[in-house]
């Protein structure tokens, strides 16, 4: 039990430092701290576009594939576009950006500070009067609070796009009954639905990475472990959250 | 840093204990590092030595007693004095800690910015006059990883001087330093001594640093101070941990235990 406190005081340590980022002015503005947020943009959300892009089409058309084999059974083909749209937009946009994010951003995180940790920087930062949390971990959450909900939007646009064009192309959909089709039934509910959720999985990733990279002590064994720790655990709390989301979403559904 | 320079301050640590989820390593431990003077804490591997000196950085609270510091309790002081005392130390870790994401220009710079406002080209100025000072001017824009070990303790020096400290902490400045780069590493730091008027706190295990550099030497052992006293009063000093440690002698309990386990091993590798 006596690691489970310590754990869970090194992730109250982060979150009251984050919350002290928050309301510091003027001396976030530092050239440093600009350099480090700038850095995070980039790494989590420009490089992130190319294999967004690529599993967001597989999605998009997968989804109308599976959706043209149950409709066309019970001759309603047209409402493939409807199906597909919401999926995307509700649940498969935010969630597999979400996963990939965890991945790629997620697992970085923690390896990146459990190898710091281990190499005596994070005591180098403290000493030299830089909270740790200020320069790796804030930078970090600004850019995903912000490029998570981007690359949900850029999954969802061409999730959507490339299931359209997939069905006028190989289903015999009208491109643009498939067009009005999406236009008549889909709403800016879901799509704000699918950006809520994916400010919660930024949070989450991130939150999750750092911690256990904060938590990694002995020699490089460890780095593998609590990157392993980050990414199973952001999974796990992803689908929690998404759970929780969809229950509250459809409880409060306007009738 | 135009301000008025302070004096250098001493180190106090009186019935300091110091222990790691419940493992006591130091216990009641009482020492006394002078003003204006290199210190050199010795000690065994494993002794304890790097935790007195995070104990020092205020990263690891004691269990019990108290570490002052220019006579003031170290751990309750104020956050703006807390900031003071970081802006006027200077630490050298074991392997330089330097941070891997950042060049050694940028790492130098690091607590120039956070605590200073001057503008950037002054800054770099700042960061090619120290790396001047450890001879590595040409490294400013490489990459820790590009640099070999002694190097990269070299730049966690520049680093470590940057704002120019009164008070300069090295964890092993010589460790795994051929003869020649550990002599010129020792040189330097008595030159800064000699220049800026510090006090210097060094963790060693390295005998020949220990004779070039130090003035008041704290021994360490199984917790507690075995000595505390100048350099030349260590080397006359009776007593048997000492003398071995001086001698480079194995500890005669342990050496014969090693030398039947490895009669034991050769004998299990040959039948
Ligand atoms: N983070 C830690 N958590 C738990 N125990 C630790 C930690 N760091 C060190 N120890 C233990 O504390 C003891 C003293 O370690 P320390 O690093 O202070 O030794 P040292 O004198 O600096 O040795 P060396 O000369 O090898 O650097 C060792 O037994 C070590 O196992
Ligand atoms: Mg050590």
């Amino acid at each position: 039990m006596n690691w489970l406190t310590r754990d869970f005081s090194v992730l109250f340590w982060m979150i009251t430092r984050l919350i002290a980022c928050a309301r510091m002015g003027h001396e976030g503005r530092k050239i440093f701290y600009l350099r480090e947020i700038a850095k995070a943009f980039s790494r989590i959300g420009a490089d992130a576009i190319p294999i967004v892009s690529v599993i967001a089409v597989s999605i998009g058309v997968i989804l109308s594939l599976q959706a043209a084999l149950q409709l066309e059974k019970v001759g309603a083909v047209s409402y493939v576009a409807s199906l597909v749209g919401v999926t995307i937009l509700t649940e498969l946009g935010p969630l597999l950006t979400a996963i990939i994010v965890t991945g790629r951003s997620g697992a970085s995180f923690a390896a990146e500070i459990a190898t710091m940790q281990i190499y005596e920087e994070i005591d180098a930062l403290e000493v030299i009067g830089l909270d740790p949390v200020r320069f790796l971990v804030w930078p970090k959450l600004l850019a995903m609070v912000l490029m998570v909900p981007c690359l949900t939007v850029l999954a969802d646009f061409v999730g959507i796009v490339s299931g359209g064009v997939f069905s006028s192309v190989f289903l015999g959909i009208d491109g643009r009954t498939y067009f009005q089709e999406s236009v008549n039934f889909l709403r800016l509910r879901f799509f704000y639905t699918g950006l809520i959720k994916s400010l919660g999985f930024a949070v989450t990733i991130t939150l999750i990475g750092c911690w256990q990279g904060f938590l990694a002590r002995d020699g490089a064994v460890d780095v593998g472990l609590r990157t392993t720790r980050a990414v199973v655990q952001s999974i796990f709390v992803i689908v929690l959250l998404d759970l929780f989301f969809t229950a509250v979403n459809y409880l409060v559904r306007p009738s | 840093m135009t301000n008025q320079r302070q004096a250098a301050p001493e180190i106090r640590l009186e019935g300091l204990s110091l222990s790691y989820g419940g493992r006591v390593i130091i216990e009641g431990l009482d020492a006394v590092m002078p003003a204006g003077r290199i210190t050199a804490v010795l000690g065994g591997s494993g002794g304890g030595k790097s935790t007195v000196l995070k104990c020092i950085l205020r990263l690891l609270p004691p269990l019990s007693g108290r570490v002052t510091i220019g006579g003031q309790d170290f751990y309750a002081l104020s956050p703006e004095a807390v900031r003071d005392w970081k802006r006027d130390t200077g630490v050298l870790f074991q392997d330089g800690a330097l941070l891997g994401s950042l060049t050694v220009g940028e790492n130098v710079a690091l607590p120039l910015q956070e605590h200073t406002d001057l503008p950037e080209d002054l800054i770099e100025e700042v960061v090619r006059l120290k790396l001047k000072l450890v001879g590595l001017e040409h490294t400013l824009h490489y990459y820790p990883r590009e640099l070999s070990g002694g190097m990269r303790k070299r730049a966690g020096l520049a680093r470590a001087m940057a704002l120019d400290p009164r008070l300069l902490l090295c964890d092993e400045p010589t460790a795994g330093l051929d003869p020649i780069t550990a002599a010129e590493l020792d040189r330097l730091i008595l030159r800064l001594k000699e220049t800026f008027a510090m006090t210097i706190v060094a963790v060693t295990h390295d005998l020949d640093s220990l004779m070039t550099i130090a003035e008041h030497v704290i021994v360490l052992h199984k917790g507690r101070a075995l000595y505390q006293g100048d350099l030349e009063h260590l080397m006359t000093f009776d007593d048997p941990y000492i003398k071995r440690f001086l001698n480079r002698e194995p500890d005669p309990f342990d050496a014969h235990i090693m030398e039947e386990d490895l009669a034991a091993a050769t004998r299990a590798g040959k039948g």
